[in-house]
């Protein structure tokens, strides 16, 4: 009980936690959206059916704009899962966190885009989503990218990458 | 007889060293001397990067033998004594006189201290490479001191950084020291948050009356998101300098700033040598600089032209900054090569592109024609593009900017003794090998995606497919 109360929170590692979950999360939605591409309902078919519909079917009767044209459809369907295998797994190892974060936040906005705000059209659906969560990702990755970008340590650790490995021997060789 | 005598330019600073580098790419007919004291240029707007050690010493402090190789310029290290107009002589520190046909004057400025006690003896100035250097020694020998020191009260002082005068020169340094002295220290063992970065200015307000006031606002911002908060003392009037600090009064009550390091940008003067000139003193101003023609020639003296911090032009007066000059040693070239061909000199044209201004490590602030304005790393990477490109000769600042670009590109910087435990950097090899993994992970899902029937055939010996299957409803 007492350990539980001193507790010591740290933001370093519930960022590093933050930014594993992810990470994985897009890594394995990358794998399993070329795993499942050509079955029945599956992505490949979704991307190339889908309408935008921020508000689900709203007004009654409405099915949203679209679906893309194919010249923007077949590209994106194809390179949106390996994308997310790449950027996924750099993001959770630490590699370049801004950009690939960045990227990501792109990539989850077009799903967005695509799935909607509120995909049921109305906040007290039954079984289906009243809100869609990629939003809360999207925050997520953005919170791992500040916390890179602001953080002082982190300022410092781009700062060192500035720094020379021989500063001194340079200036004697001038002198 | 006086068109035998060759055209000497003193001072090989932007004025002196584009003035000899136009004409000897223009094939001037005149013999043409330099005289410097230094043997090597400065690239004043990168001391910063000197101090820091983002860029080489070499790319900002090039020798003049190796600017001036292969051109028809004589190069003289030594220091000016006397100028005489009227004989049209000058004497330098060696005892040797040379008689020119034509003279520019680009002597530039040093700093002054306002005839403040103890502030030559105990500041440190930051207007050449040696002065960044010393700066440099001071600020790390006093992070090393005050690891050791247990006195409490000792180890404050000497975590205390100072800069008196918030012009561009002051805010540029302050927000680079806040972002090197927590890496320096750190990389001591000591705790960054106790190192106190105070700028000193006698007015209300920072960048006064300078170019870069429409900057004022971002720089603020600047200031205070570096990775230690710049402290801001305003209305300070600096009383006296000492070894421990700085005497002060604000608001008409006497303070006393102790600090260890005092850096001094508050102002600089024409070269203590135009004062000899025989110029009228309604052809001087408050500042000490001298009156010149729009053709940047001395009023009394066609044959002698004059630019950079020393001259001022009454109908249009430029700010001392590196672009002025440098067009104004373009523009006094061209009119030295008009008089050689028995042709009037011209009214030089300045052009002000914007202003640039460093705003710690990897960041500055950009202000294109004074309506665009670009900041962070962008503001940092067009100053730098912009300046590497101002470097005297073109083969010089290509070298530069290749080197600057690669350099940065593949992160050839690397911290020598950082503890690996505080630091971690994205090392170009890890990432773009966990790049290529992750990419052959995906390479064999998309070929399953697009062809699957060849995919079973071909790799059916791996048990890859079955593998694959088992996780997916079959393919259609």
């Amino acid at each position: 009980m007492n350990s539980l109360r001193n507790f010591n929170i740290s933001l370093r590692q519930a960022m590093l936690i933050n930014r594993l979950t992810m990470g994985i999360f897009f890594f394995v939605s990358g794998i399993a959206n070329y795993l499942n591409f050509n079955v029945k309902d599956g992505f490949y078919q979704t991307v190339l059916t889908l309408k935008l519909q921020l508000w689900g079917p709203f007004p009654a009767g409405w099915e949203g704009i679209g679906p893309l044209p194919a010249i923007i459809a077949v590209p994106y369907a194809w390179l949106l899962p390996g994308a997310e295998i790449i950027l996924g797994a750099l993001f959770a190892l630490g590699f370049w966190v801004r950009w690939t974060g960045l990227l990501l936040i792109l990539l989850t906005f077009s799903i967005v885009l695509a799935f909607g705000i509120i995909p049921a059209g109305s906040l007290f659906p039954n079984a289906a989503e009243s809100f869609n969560k990629n939003i809360l990702f999207m925050t997520s990755i953005w919170m791992c990218v500040a916390y890179e970008t602001n953080s002082k340590r982190n300022r410092m650790r781009r700062t060192a990458q500035c720094l020379p490995q021989n500063l001194m021997e340079d200036i004697e060789e001038i002198k | 007889m006086a068109s035998l005598h060759p055209t000497i330019v003193l001072g090989g600073g932007f004025v002196g060293l584009l003035t000899v580098l136009n004409l000897s790419h223009q094939t001037y007919p005149h013999p043409i001397l330099l005289v410097e004291p230094r043997d090597r240029f400065i690239f004043k707007p990168l001391l910063y990067e000197l101090l820091t050690g983002e860029m080489h010493p070499k790319q900002i402090c090039p020798a003049y033998t190796e600017l001036l190789a292969n051109r028809q310029v004589s190069f003289i290290q030594d220091r000016v004594q006397a100028i005489d107009l009227q004989q049209r002589q000058v004497t330098l520190s060696s005892g040797r006189f040379l008689s020119y046909s034509n003279l520019v004057l680009a002597l530039g400025s040093h700093t002054t201290y306002f005839n403040t006690p103890g502030a030559a003896a105990y500041s440190f100035p930051f207007t050449s490479d040696d002065e960044a250097i010393a700066l440099r020694n001071q600020l790390q020998n006093c992070l090393r001191r005050a690891r050791e020191t247990p006195n409490l009260e000792e180890k404050m002082g000497l975590l205390t950084v100072a800069i008196v005068g918030a012009g561009p020169a002051g805010v540029e340094l302050a927000c680079t020291l806040a972002d090197i002295l927590p890496v320096w220290y750190d990389q001591l063992g000591g705790d960054y948050e106790d190192l106190r970065i105070v700028l000193v200015n006698r007015s209300g307000e920072i960048l006064k009356g300078d170019i870069n006031n429409r900057l004022r606002t971002t720089a603020q911002h600047s200031l205070m998101q570096r990775t230690i908060p710049i402290e801001l003392l305003l209305e300070a009037a600096v009383n006296e300098i000492r070894t421990d600090g700085i005497a002060y009064q604000q608001q008409g009550m006497n303070h006393f700033l102790s600090a260890a390091t005092i850096a001094w940008t508050a102002g600089t003067e024409p070269n203590s040598l135009l004062k000899t000139l025989a110029v009228a003193p309604e052809h001087r101003n408050r500042r000490g600089q001298i009156q010149v023609k729009s053709t940047l020639q001395l009023l009394d003296y066609p044959e002698v032209f004059m630019g950079g911090d020393g001259a001022y032009v009454a109908e249009a007066p430029q700010p001392a900054t590196a672009q002025v000059a440098y067009q104004q040693g373009q523009a006094i070239a061209h009119n030295l090569l008009a008089i050689a061909a028995g042709r009037s000199p011209s009214p030089s044209q300045i052009n002000l592109r914007g202003t640039l201004m460093k705003l710690g490590i990897g960041e500055g602030v950009a202000n294109l024609f004074n309506r665009i304005e670009l900041k962070g790393e962008l503001g940092h990477l067009i100053r730098q593009a912009t300046y590497l490109e101002l470097l005297p000769t073109p083969a010089h600042n290509f070298k530069n900017t290749t080197e600057w670009f690669t350099d940065s590109l593949f992160q050839r910087h690397q911290p020598r003794s950082l503890n690996a435990n505080h630091y971690r950097r994205t090392p170009l090899l890890a990432g773009m090998t966990a790049a290529m993994v992750s990419a052959l992970i995906a390479l064999p899902l998309a070929w399953r995606a697009a062809q699957p029937q060849t995919f079973q055939e071909t790799l059916s010996w791996t048990g890859v497919p079955a593998l694959l299957d088992r996780w997916t409803p079959r393919q259609q």
